[in-house]
């Protein structure tokens, strides 16, 4: 964990994930705008806000699936505009979204599909395979299930087991606790606390502060496509007057300004 | 031999139905494949077997010096090639064609069919005769009555082991898991690093292999001969390729065994049929077959929500032509003086034909003309693909043929020509309509299955009734119509009465396209839900684009009897023509006014001028399709319009393009615009009531009970997070999704009325996207808009006759003033799609302006706008509110605009009301606060 930290610092010049002047959208419907972001190797990113402000936009943008209009996205100092998807995926940049699974293959067929296109980690596909069912045991009962018959939590462990067959150079998770009862995410978010003490770079979207607060210490909150606040989730929760003026509209104090048109940044408020 | 009520059945009848069901079962199962694979029904799949097989004869029979291939070698040699040909097949079209709609490329694929036809007739000519051999040459008397020989052996033999040896590779190779994880699930598949285009490569090579080997397998049992190999290809492949389609859809596009079930069953149907109704009757499969294509249709349409259903759109928005009013005149009507020209010509044409047969060649040209402008309204505008047109053509034909003729249909006979064309054309739209009935209800796909189905079985069953032909089995001779001052006897004069009918239909096209009905059957098509919001019934542009259409094809078949002496009806009218219909469309431009006939001259014009050339039509119609998908779009008629603007932007240096207007501000009250009929409501009661709304999604409760109010003139905000329930709630009270509860809109209880009734009553809606019609103009789209006022009537807007044209006029003015009044006027002409999201919000507005909408339901508006622009929207949304003299539910996710506008506030929680009051209440609420910030699984 201190090591995390200590590379996290000592590599900070050379950010993990570099986004630059993000524009994207479907169509004419254009989701982000200009969106700036650095995750540093090690370090874990919960990325907050409201239906339709652009975090799965962001991930999609990240992942390939979707080419933004404008801006440039860096894995490592390489710009990634020109790599398909399937591409970054070889690359180690790995996607877990909501209970995103093949319906219609089971779940050892869900986890060897995974592996499929990574040569050098499928020779010990098995072992690999099996480090999964020991994480999850709930899995290891209904290996020989289709995928889609098993419960939400269930099909989000498959979603999430996917990742841990390899080490993804950065792990981008979407809405895991959507629509998940509180002892599933519980056991989801302990896997993540895992990965993140082992130093695995992370950009988690959520809705719920809680969640993200229990995961790290730097939350982005997102709104109409751009970052409005980068801090700690801290300094989010303890001024809930702050918290509610982003969530929730209007003067965070009576006396100030509605909202200036400037994000409020960690420095000024500390 | 037993007997079952009647019919006889046997053991040999019984073993060649296997037989031939298996053949059906490898094609149908190819076509599985294809489908999940590429998301597209392959209508090439025949076309692979034919060509392979045409391969394979050329390389048994020597047609190149002295090959004589040992046999296997050759049906090896053949399955390769085959399997190289899917796989160019979806290097060179389909994956180009990934983002086109699922019905663009199903036409691409009947060009792939085209190509590879055409390919099988470029084949050295076989010289040797004699029948395809076997794969096998084991004989068995198993008894008496059942003999099973060497070519039924090798269909039983091989045909099991293929079935046997795809399911080995799917299930247990790393090839096969890579193909089965990219058809569940593309864009994981893409995620874990699955490259979907190269597996989707290695299906379509699979599918084209499995062609080839069924028609292989198949040859022996059909006695194909090794010189007739390519030329089977015609109207055989057509039936085969129908058999094939329904076991796929039986197999609901998935199963493989159940398409080697179904493929059995629909083979041993056949057998039992054929062997027992009259010999002269066989075409009555045909008749099973388009029934049970309708019954498997509309069950499957139920099973399969969800699948990519949308319409015939690939014309990009063409962009808004600048008509420069000070140039020279003939800048200003550049398109005009092109159709003159081209009428010109054709008026032209006949003073250089010299020979009787020309003229008969370039008439057809006219005719498959206007069977084109048919398909202008039903593709171009509605969207649908029908590959039936001919088979609409044939009723009309055969109707015109019976009234004219001795015998008559209920009394009526010896009719004039003229009163007989016009019965052939009311049937054909009666016809139409009847066959567009399902296309309410399945996606376009599906439709274009059934269409086929529909021409299979008029080309064969109905054209071969004892009752239409004369006794040696042709359509009889038709006197040419005598209009007493003119007699259309001649050639010639035959081929002016069909060219004045061709100006006619494109004339009606284009007075149908400038008036309401045109603007709704684009708009339903576009955009089928926000049209419903705009009171359009989907139901009725639908129907009215199928009876059109169907009309219009009518009156081409009827015209084509006329010209051609006593003919057989199956070549006459086989599917092969409908789908030069198609051919014609697409390459000439769907949609565009002499689209069909740019096309026909292309198509049907050019093999004219080398009519002894077999190879041609397949050349200029495969390869033309193809091209033109890949290259041009938007066919000759958009390749013309882009040259148009090419000289009209070189002739005049183009001034810098006007800013789109950014939310125009500074507007004039829109008051005036207010429509009369709609005064000033008495009832300060509730304008929008709704009460324990209640919407369950298999088995999820999206909504819960929901009580919800909206007073007169009051604005009222809809808050919640991510899957709250919000849109549902919306969809519930607009009737877009089926919903317990009751809906009452101005003290009317709308409960039970579909959603396009509900908005007639002065419900307003706009959509999360605001995605407009992207083919319409600003204008076009406010006037879509008017229709709920003023609708437009169908025999008028056809004829142009009143009321029709003062209700345009008065249309066109209203849609200026709403447009003026929100600042709109600069882009009245633009196609909606080609505006800013701002824009288009405005547009949106603009349209609730027009429908005289008095309670108005807004999905988030400012989604998609700038920080910018959504801090101006706030206090047009009430200068509008005001004009419209409405009450407006808003859902928004700009909390210091939805608290800023609202008078009170409702917060749903998964599907339950948690709060409801003042803006400043409900931002207070504990409830709320621990919905927003996730305080509840902080525990």
């Amino acid at each position: 964990m201190d090591d995390a930290v200590y590379d996290a610092v000592e590599e900070a010049a050379a950010p993990r994930l570099r986004i630059r002047g993000l524009d994207a959208g479907y169509g004419k419907v254009q989701v982000l705008f200009g969106l700036d972001l650095d995750v540093a190797p090690g370090e874990v990113v919960a990325v907050l806000g409201t239906n339709g402000a652009g975090k799965t936009t962001l991930l999609r943008a990240v992942s390939g699936l979707l080419t933004p209009t404008a801006g440039t996205i860096e894995l490592d100092g390489d710009e990634l505009a020109r790599v398909s998807a399937e591409d970054r995926a070889r690359r180690g940049v790995v996607q877990v979204r909501g209970a995103d699974v093949f319906a219609g293959l089971t779940v050892d067929e869900n986890l060897r599909a995974a592996l499929v296109a990574h040569r050098a980690a499928r020779r010990d596909a098995a072992a690999r395979i099996a480090h999964v069912y020991d994480v999850f045991p709930a899995l290891a009962a209904h290996r020989k299930q289709d995928a889609a018959s098993l419960s939400g939590g269930e099909q989000q462990m498959v979603a999430l087991g996917c990742a841990l067959l390899f080490e993804p150079t950065v792990l981008l998770v979407d809405e895991l606790s959507l629509g998940l009862a509180p002892l599933v995410v519980q056991r989801l978010l302990d896997v993540l606390d895992t990965l993140r003490a082992d130093g695995q770079a992370m950009v988690v979207v959520e809705q719920s502060l809680a969640v993200a607060a229990r995961l790290t210490d730097r939350v982005v909150f997102v709104e109409k496509g751009a970052i409005r606040f980068d801090g700690s989730p801290a300094e989010l929760t303890a001024d809930e007057e702050l918290a509610r003026a982003v969530f929730l509209g209007g003067p965070p104090t009576p006396g100030e300004p509605p909202r200036s048109s400037e994000p409020p940044r960690s420095s000024e408020l500390s | 031999m037993i007997t079952v009520h009647g019919w006889d059945v046997s053991q040999q009848m019984l073993l060649s139905g296997i037989v031939q069901g298996l053949a059906y079962a490898v094609l149908g199962a190819g076509i599985v494949l294809v489908y999940r694979a590429s998301g597209v029904i392959n209508f090439a799949v025949a076309a692979f077997g034919t060509t392979a097989l045409a391969f394979m004869a050329v390389l048994l029979g020597g047609g190149v010096a002295d090959w004589h291939q040992p046999f296997w070698l050759a049906a090896v040699l053949a399955t390769i090639a085959a399997a190289l040909a899917g796989s160019v097949a979806e290097w060179a079209v389909i994956r180009r064609l990934a983002d086109a709609p699922r019905l663009v490329v199903l036409v691409a694929t009947i060009g792939i069919a085209q190509v590879l036809l055409l390919v099988a007739l470029l084949l050295p000519d076989v010289l040797e005769g004699g029948f395809f051999p076997p794969l096998l040459d084991w004989t068995w008397t198993a008894s008496p009555e059942l003999l099973v020989q060497g070519r039924d052996w090798s269909v039983l033999v091989v045909i099991p082991v293929l079935v046997l040896l795809l399911g080995a590779f799917l299930t247990r190779t790393r090839m096969g898991l890579m193909v089965r994880a990219s058809a569940a699930n593309p864009d994981k598949a893409r995620l874990v690093g699955i490259r979907v285009f190269r597996t989707a490569n290695v299906v379509w090579a699979i599918s084209g292999a499995l062609a080839a080997v069924a028609a292989i397998a198949l040859a022996p049992v059909r006695g194909v001969s090794l010189a007739g190999a390519a030329a089977a290809g015609g109207a055989l492949s057509y039936q085969l390729l129908l058999r094939a389609l329904v076991v796929a859809l039986v197999a609901r596009m998935r199963s493989l065994p159940i398409a080697l079930v179904a493929g059995i069953g629909v083979g041993i149907v056949e057998v039992i049929l054929q062997q027992n109704v009259d010999p002269s009757d066989l075409g009555v499969t045909e008749l099973c077959l388009f029934l049970a294509t309708l019954v498997i249709v509309l069950v499957f349409s139920r099973l399969s929500r969800g699948i990519d259903d949308g319409g015939w759109r690939i014309t990009a928005a063409s962009p808004a032509r600048a008509i420069d009013a000070d140039g020279p005149w003939w800048s200003r009507h550049l398109g005009r003086i092109g159709v003159v020209a081209l009428f010109g010509a054709l008026v032209l044409l006949p003073v250089f034909l010299t020979r009787a047969s020309e003229s008969f060649l370039w008439t057809r040209v006219l005719i498959f003309a206007i069977a084109g402008c048919s398909l202008t309204i039903l593709t171009g505008w509605a969207g649908q693909v029908s590959l039936g047109q001919f088979g609409f053509a044939a009723v009309g034909g055969l109707v015109t043929v019976k009234l004219v003729g001795d015998d008559g249909i209920l009394g009526l006979h010896h009719l004039p020509w003229g009163v007989a064309v016009a019965i052939g054309v009311l049937v054909g739209a009666l016809v139409a309509v009847l066959i567009g009935l399902p296309a309410l209800r399945i996606p376009g796909l599906y439709l274009a299955v059934t269409t086929l189905a529909f021409a299979v079985f008029v080309s064969v069953w109905l054209v071969a009734q004892g009752t239409f032909l004369d006794a040696s089995g042709l359509l009889p001779t038709l006197a040419k119509p005598d209009a007493g001052i003119v007699d259309f006897g001649s050639r010639r004069s035959y081929y002016y009465l069909c060219l004045a009918f061709l100006v006619a239909c494109v004339a009606l096209v284009a007075q149908l396209r400038h008036t309401g009905i045109g603007r709704s059957v684009i708009a339903v098509r576009d955009n089928p839900t926000t049209a419903a919001g705009m009171t359009i019934s989907t139901t009725r542009m639908k129907l009215l684009a199928f009876a059109v259409s169907g009309g219009m094809a009518a009156l081409a078949g009827c015209l084509l009897v006329t010209l051609l002496p006593s003919n057989t009806p199956a070549v006459t009218f086989a599917p092969e023509e409908s789908v030069k219909v198609v051919a014609i469309v697409v390459i000439g431009g769907l949609g565009a006014l002499v689209g069909p006939v740019l096309g026909a001259l292309w198509v049907v014009g050019v093999p004219a001028i080398w009519p002894d050339e077999p190879v041609v039509p397949f050349l200029v119609s495969g390869i033309g399709i193809l091209a033109i998908l890949l290259f041009a779009p938007g066919g000759f008629a958009g390749i013309l319009r882009t040259l148009e603007a090419w000289l009209l932007d070189r002739r005049r240096p183009r001034e810098a393009a006007a800013p789109a207007p950014h939310l125009p501000t500074g507007v004039s009250s829109a008051a005036h615009v207010r429509p009369a009929d709609a005064g000033s409501l008495d009832g300060e009661g509730d304008w929008l009531m709704a009460r324990g709304i209640t919407v369950t999604f298999g088995g999820r409760v999206a909504v819960d009970h929901v009580d919800l109010r909206v007073g007169a003139r009051e604005l009222v905000g809809l808050i919640g997070t991510n899957g709250a329930g919000k849109s549902t709630l919306m969809n519930a009270i607009g009737g877009f999704v089926p919903a317990v509860g009751e809906v009452e809109v101005l003290g009317r209880d709308v409960t039970d009325l579909p959603a396009y009734r509900r908005h007639r009553l002065g419900l307003g809606r706009t959509f999360q996207a605001a995605r407009l019609y992207d083919d319409l103009t600003v204008r076009e789209t406010v006037m879509v808009a008017l229709e709920a006022r003023d609708r437009s009537r169908v025999v008028p807007s056809m004829l142009h006759v009143p009321p029709s044209p003062r209700a345009e006029r008065r249309k066109r003015a209203e849609a200026d003033d709403i447009l003026a009044a929100l600042g709109l006027g600069d882009t009245a002409d633009q196609p909606t799609a080609a505006l800013s999201t701002g824009t288009r919000r405005l547009v949106e507005l603009a349209g609730q302006l027009a429908l005289g909408a008095r309670v108005v339901l807004l999905d988030e508006p400012t989604a998609g706008l700038s920080q910018r622009e959504t801090e101006a929207f706030g206090p047009r949304l009430r200068e509008i509110q005001r004009d419209l003299d409405a009450a407006v539910l808003l859902i928004e996710h700009d909390m210091p605009l939805v608290m800023s506008v609202s008078d009170r506030v409702y917060c749903l929680e998964a599907g339950l009301v948690i709060a409801e009051g003042s803006p400043a209440d409900v931002r207070a609420d504990p409830l709320v606060i621990a919905s927003y910030l996730g305080a509840d699984t902080n525990a």
